[in-house]
């Protein structure tokens, strides 16, 4: 009986233990971590120019404001930048994540407008820089490539033979249209999205089975002590 | 027969001894994370990493934490949020996800119109429910997000079972 009651303690101790190192996971989801690669320089607010390279973005651990964003290395060894943001909200969500650039017409850094994480409506969205506000006043719209017009089929026309008319004059050649200045490509982003999860949770315990086991186990033992 | 009576004995200890351990270990996880959000009238404290807030369903008496994730170790102590859906509160589809033998034992019992009250570290947000239905469990559409938001809870189904059932209960809300 001392060795059995050994032995139940022992399994105690040890069922303890490993509960005690089952951890809650990590909020790898409620930061909303995002590994993104950029093959330009890139800026943030606050003047902040980070070279092409592999960086990681993240919310800020604060409780009361979900739009500060931090910028890691690589390794997250080192904060890059960390930057406020404001609310933004799009009409439709994206199962991977979205990062928007300022518009620029002059060569430069492209700045950070606007990061959205796969999955959600809400994201957050970074002010213009006085530099990129100042480039986006100056754009000259018309400038900008016009839509083609729609040409439309003429409507069918009975047959008639017209008297022939003299030979209209050669109209004008319109003029070319200034062809606008080709704009910078966005940097090309590198998305590593957390993939959907196959199925639904498991949402089975355990629990139930382990008592029945456990009951069932105690009942019998109660048998063959008869 | 000795030693077969000593052995169903301990197999009877331990697993009744884990299932008297995952009971406590969840309260006092609850009880942490609940005094971690405050109590009402008291000023609201930052929740621990992976908390994301309580949900109450006065219909049911349910009253319990959300903690971020799905995993084994998540649910077995709290309600979990699916990773990638919207967090109570935002637009879009937050999912949340809970044991039927624990948690959501008492969705059985939720209808249409039931108020479900989800507090977090940014308020307190009413939903209401529209719908339940009983879906596979690969299907992936009920975590659709949508435009408004909405609420959706997954549990396992049927509620009395033992072992992995075969469907998913699934309720669907709205912010009122």
């Amino acid at each position: 009986m001392k060795r059995l009651c050994v032995a139940l303690g022992s399994a105690l101790c040890l069922m303890f233990v490993i509960m005690l190192f089952a951890q809650v996971s990590s909020a790898q989801t409620w930061d909303k971590k995002t590994r993104i690669t950029v093959n330009k320089p890139w800026s943030l607010p606050g003047n902040t120019v980070l070279p092409a390279g592999t960086y990681v973005m993240r919310l800020y651990d604060s409780a009361s404001d979900r739009h500060v964003v931090e910028i890691m290395n690589e390794d997250e060894t080192k904060l890059m930048a960390r930057v406020i943001g404001i609310p933004a909200v799009r009409l439709e969500p994206s199962d991977k994540t979205v990062l928007n650039f300022y518009e620029r017409k002059t060569p430069g850094p492209d700045a950070l407008q606007s990061w959205f994480y796969p999955g959600t409506l809400n994201g957050v969205e970074f002010p213009a820089p006085p530099a990129a506000a100042a480039e986006l006043a100056t754009i000259d719209v018309k400038a900008l490539p016009a839509p083609e017009p729609v040409v439309e089929a003429p409507p069918a026309i009975a047959e008639v033979q017209p008297e022939p008319a003299p030979a209209p004059e050669a109209a004008p050649e319109p003029a070319p249209a200034p062809q606008p200045e080709p704009q910078p490509e966005p940097p090309q982003v590198a998305e590593n999205n957390p993939p959907p999860p196959p199925a639904l949770p498991k949402t089975a315990g355990e629990l139930p089975l382990m008592a029945l086991i456990g009951l069932a186990s105690l009942g019998a033992s109660a048998l063959f002590r008869k | 027969m000795r030693w077969i009576r000593r052995t169903l004995l301990l197999i009877g200890f331990v697993a009744l001894s884990y299932v008297a351990e995952s009971a406590i270990d969840s309260e006092l996880y609850q009880l942490q994370l609940r005094r971690a959000l405050g109590e009402e009238g008291e000023k609201q404290r930052k929740l621990p990493d992976g908390a994301i807030g309580k949900i109450e369903i006065p219909k049911i008496g349910l009253s319990a934490m959300i903690a971020e994730g799905t995993e084994w170790a998540t649910l077995r102590r709290a309600i979990g949020h699916i990773p990638g859906t919207a967090f109570p509160g935002e637009t879009g589809n937050a999912a949340i996800a809970a044991h039927r033998d624990t948690f959501f034992r008492g969705l059985r019992n939720i209808s249409r119109g039931d108020a479900i009250d989800v507090t977090t570290d940014r308020g307190v947000f009413r939903y209401v429910v529209e719908s339940t239905e009983i879906v596979k469990p690969n299907d992936m559409g009920v975590l659709k997000p949508g435009k408004s938001q909405a609420l959706t809870l997954i549990t396992c189904y049927p509620f009395f079972w033992i072992g992995p059932a075969p469907r998913r209960f699934i309720v669907h809300a709205k912010v009122s």
